[in-house]
């Protein structure tokens, strides 16, 4: 079946090329930047700097294929399905998480995630999302401490 | 025979009621660890480290070894269930495990990877008691050059691992190269793409790599379908690998035990080589190559026999010689040293109740070992039952718990995000995580060798052309992307 | 009273009230130090020698200060990694490391570290030193240290050198000794001293400089030979191994393990902590892992002395390190 012109796969192809050949290149300054040595004294950024050519170079082709012969694209509109919304939320608080585990301490920060994921991911009834975070950050909190694992305590010693 | 007396004598120390509680509170403790993503053997070995003080140094080592195996058989158990690999050795299996176990056959599955691991463990003791020595001193003859060719051969093989386009496995795995190159370079001491935070100065980390890629990556790929769907279909009846799926496995197994045996002993990445150099031969002599990463007993058999074979393997350096090859053995190390034994080459001629003692509680473990997977695979199975939409937040609150755990660092989190998103994105596109990972692990060696080598010959290439194994390591890459361009070129014909 | 004065005299008395806060707290902190389990971090995996070190002297000094002590890993760059996050830490006593010194001696002049070590931070007590060899195969053609020495400088360029890291002491100390006695050599550097002993043992590097842990063993196997070693008294297994002071060499080769925290920690913490590091050097756990870690123990050097050692020694390295040419603005 022959597409004329891009079609939403090819779209996602592309912007992968360039997103890859663009990380290669900027990879590949940084890499010269660190001193190259020779062939035969390899200086710390030789190795770098080798991968990211070769990686950019096949950025490009894969780019130039995309634009020349668009018909073969990876499946039918990549990202057709994606809810981006959804992967904002969960990557969003797994870095908040991040964020506040120390200051918070390891019981609290847990909790909070849970109950982002269970509610408004998983769109459970309020009830149930306290209930069971709760639960699972208790049990977590004890189990560690049990085993002796050194996660952070927060303000609340929780 | 003399090793048959030196088992007896083994099994002497190893069955004393102290000695098998304590492999027991090992291989169980390790079991647990390797089932939790994230927190690996060598933190457990630490945390335990100092109670074991007061052990005996045979009791002391045979609980530290337990760990250490018997994590092999637990970082299995995630990698099939929710495609997270516990271990870089695991990183395989997680290919067509956990394609299996999303139709439906976790059970033979999780089954299979036990058995096969008590194989190849089991296999690698025998091997370890009968050809320690040996096998020590062969392994000293790689050095630097020997690695390089190595190296290079392995980056090869990892091409022909994965589904789909090779173009783009060889891309993700340069990008794993690339990746793997942040930290401070050995060689200048300069830092390499740190950016001026203190965290990176080692690198990335494989954990919050791994378990980005392909953890949340896999589960942020899964919440676009509405969260109610099932992600796995359930099939209960099916625990146990059926008899296909022996008959399937059966030279699988065997295969993977040689090889990862034999790749075992390597210092350095051995146990991650063999897994996926296994993964690849049965790829390359399957008569349905296409149909692995799809769900494959064999896929799944291969690499867990290698991994657990190389597991015992590994000891030999460290109980041979006194070179701990890998961190986990280094614990060992000291964990012997705070004994008051100090690992060499004399050590089995020293202290033959400890070495004996340390293999005869192997078998004893893996048997062990044996016994407590089986059983929990009815529970694992049951567990995969569990609505996606309450599965999911849990196994993300293991995953940061995990990864955190690792370094007790903020920025191992949100390392894990970020690769979580890049996973995600890798997926949409049909870019496999496998190479980058696994090109991740070998980078390092890869470079350190062509440097240490350079070094070596002072700028002289002709080093690895030279020396008898790195020429015959390069020739059979040669052989390999000859063979592999001309398969290609057929296909196109 | 007029506003003014009224709240002139409000603001005398909070502020005298807020002093209060703050120091009653820190004096009682002072008073009852410790009354919580303290954590140290050790800047390397678990199972090195600054480990087990750090955790047999744990088990002595927990008696000592009548709480638990809580060791965590956290590798990464020799130690560095961690130091730079400690220095950030509260200085109440409660977060220390135990390290090895490079990240003080060493790290800040081979790049640019987050932390400054002669203000950022607060010594407390050197627990140990580490002995450096060098050695060859036991079947090698160099039958003593100047051996190695006349072929070197007869043959330049060709002898093969292995050790565990460019910063490390070996690494360091082979760039003088070299500059001295007039030879060239290859530079091969290892990831630590497993590696090390490996490429040595296998015949890939002639001679091999590393720290002397399980040196003994492999001297007893007659697998190594040792050659040359940084202590005045040598060493009781290797007795042909000429030391520094016999060949000549007068160069920086300290490595230690110290234990600091950030700065800002007060002194009766610091000597209670310190008291109680001394103490369980004492103890028979700790005496049997130093021994078998070859650990020298050497003279208890606490607080400022401590500091002003340091000092010396990082001067010196400091020198090594432009010798060889590693020093950081000499680096893109």
């Amino acid at each position: 079946m022959e597409h004329a012109g891009r079609s939403r796969a090819n779209d996602a192809e592309l912007y992968a090329s360039v997103v890859l050949f663009a990380f290669a290149a900027a990879a590949g300054v940084g890499a010269y930047r660190l001193g190259l040595g020779s062939v035969h004294n390899p200086g710390p950024g030789f190795m770098p700097f080798a991968t990211a050519t070769l990686l950019a170079l096949m950025a490009l082709g894969q780019l130039v294929r995309v634009v020349v012969a668009p018909g073969r694209g990876s499946g039918a509109g990549a990202f057709a399905t994606s809810r981006w919304g959804v992967v904002a939320i969960v990557l969003g608080t797994l870095f908040g998480t991040g964020v506040v585990f120390e200051r918070a301490g390891f019981g609290i920060a847990t909790f909070l995630m849970l109950v982002v994921l269970f509610g408004v991911v998983a769109r459970k009834r309020w009830w149930v999302t306290l209930l069971s975070a709760a639960l699972v950050a208790a049990a977590a909190r004890f189990l560690s401490r049990a085993l002796g694992m050194p996660l952070p305590e927060g303000p609340l010693g929780l | 025979m003399d090793a048959l007396h030196s088992m007896m004598l083994g099994l002497g120390v190893a069955l004393q009621p102290a000695n098998l509680f304590l492999c027991f509170v090992g291989v169980f403790v390790g079991t647990l660890i390797g089932v939790l993503p994230g927190i690996g053997p060598v933190g457990t070995m630490s945390l335990l480290l100092p109670a074991t003080f007061h052990l005996s140094p045979v009791g002391a080592i045979i609980m530290l070894a337990g760990i250490y195996y018997g994590a092999q058989y637990g970082g299995s158990t995630t990698s099939i269930l929710v495609n997270i690999p516990g271990e870089a050795s695991s990183i395989v299996t997680a290919l067509d495990g956990y394609q299996m176990a999303r139709k439906g056959r976790a059970g033979p599955a999780l089954g299979m990877a036990a058995l096969g691991s008590f194989v190849g463990g089991t296999v690698g003791i025998v091997g370890l008691m009968l050809l320690a020595s040996p096998l020590a001193e062969a392994a000293l003859s790689f050095g630097p050059p020997e690695y390089f060719a190595l190296m290079c051969v392995s980056l090869v093989v990892l091409t022909f691992l994965s589904q789909g386009s090779m173009y783009k496995s060889l891309m993700t795995g340069l990008l794993g190269l690339l990746l793997s190159g942040v930290g401070l370079d050995m060689f200048t001491g300069a830092p390499r793409f740190t950016f001026g935070v203190n965290e990176l100065t080692d690198g990335i980390g494989l954990i919050p790599l791994v378990m980005g890629l392909f953890g949340i990556g896999e589960i942020l790929g899964n919440l676009e379908q509405s969260t109610t769907r099932q992600i796995y279909e359930t099939r209960l009846g099916e625990l146990l690998p059926t008899a296909g799926d022996w008959l399937a496995a059966k030279w699988s197994i065997v295969r993977g035990t040689v090889i990862g045996f034999f790749l075992g002993i390597l210092p350095g990445g051995g146990a991650v080589l063999s897994s996926f150099v296994a993964y690849a031969v049965e790829k390359r002599v399957s008569k349905y190559p296409e149909r692995f990463g799809t769900g494959v007993i064999e896929g799944v058999a291969a690499p867990e026999t290698a991994n657990n074979a190389a597991a015992q393997a590994s000891f030999i350096p460290l109980l041979s010689l006194g070179i701990p090859p890998n961190v986990v053995m280094a614990v060992l190390f000291g964990g012997l040293l705070i004994h008051g034994i100090t690992p060499g080459p004399l050590l089995i001629q020293q202290h033959p109740n400890l070495f004996w003692g340390v293999v005869a509680s192997m078998f004893v473990g893996n048997v062990m070992l044996l016994a407590l997977n089986l059983p929990l695979i009815g529970i694992w199975v049951r567990l995969l039952r569990v609505p996606y939409d309450v599965l999911f937040p849990l196994i993300l609150f293991f995953c940061v718990v995990g990864v955190y755990s690792v370094n007790n660092s903020r920025v191992d989190v949100y390392l894990m995000v970020a690769f979580g998103f890049v996973g995600y994105l890798m997926q949409k596109l049909g870019y496999a995580p496998a190479p980058l990972a696994l090109a991740y692990v070998l980078g390092p060696i890869l470079e350190t060798a062509l440097r240490q080598s350079l070094a070596l010959s002072a700028g002289s290439f002709a080093i690895f052309f030279t020396r008898p194994i790195a020429a015959a390591s390069m020739a059979v890459m040669a052989v390999l992307i000859a063979a592999q361009i001309v398969s290609e070129l057929r296909r196109h014909r | 009273m007029t506003n003014t004065s009224s709240r002139i005299a409000a603001v005398a008395l909070l502020t005298l009230l807020a002093t209060a806060g703050v120091a009653a707290p820190r004096a009682a902190a002072q008073e009852a130090f410790p009354t919580k389990p303290i954590t140290v971090w050790i800047g390397f995996p678990p199972g090195g020698a600054t480990d087990i070190l750090m955790r047999a002297l744990a088990e002595g000094a927990e008696k000592s200060l009548g709480q638990k002590i809580v060791v965590i890993n956290k590798p990464g760059a020799a130690g560095a990694v961690a130091t730079a996050e400690l220095a950030k830490a509260k200085p109440d006593g409660y977060t220390i490391i135990c390290n090895t010194d490079t990240p003080v001696t060493r790290s800040p002049h081979l790049r640019d570290v987050e932390y400054e070590p002669f203000r950022d931070l607060a010594f407390i007590n050197r627990v140990g030193l580490f002995k450096v060899v060098f050695a060859v195969r036991a079947d090698s053609s160099h039958r003593t240290w100047r051996d190695v020495v006349e072929w070197a400088r007869k043959n330049p360029g060709q002898l093969t050198f292995g050790h565990p890291g460019v910063a490390t002491t070996p690494a360091l100390v082979m760039t003088r000794i070299a500059a001295k006695e007039g030879f060239t050599y290859r530079n091969v550097p290892f990831a630590g001293d497993g590696p090390l002993t490996t490429a040595l043992l296998g015949g890939h590097v002639v001679l091999g400089g590393g720290s002397s842990v399980s040196a003994s063993s492999y001297v007893q196997a007659k697998r190594m030979r040792i050659l040359l070693v940084n202590d005045r008294a040598g060493l009781d297994y290797a007795a042909d191994a000429a030391s520094f002071e016999k060949a000549g060499y007068d160069v920086e080769s300290t490595t230690s393990v110290i234990t600091f925290g950030p700065q800002g920690m007060p002194r009766p913490v610091v000597d209670r902590l310190a008291k109680a590091f001394n103490e369980a050097a004492k103890t028979e756990t700790f005496v049997n892992v130093a021994r078998k870690s070859e650990v020298t123990v050497g003279e208890p050097l606490t607080g400022q002395a401590l500091a002003d050692w340091l000092r010396k020694v990082s001067a010196n390295y400091e020198a090594l390190i432009k010798e060889a040419g590693l020093y950081k603005s000499e680096k893109k």
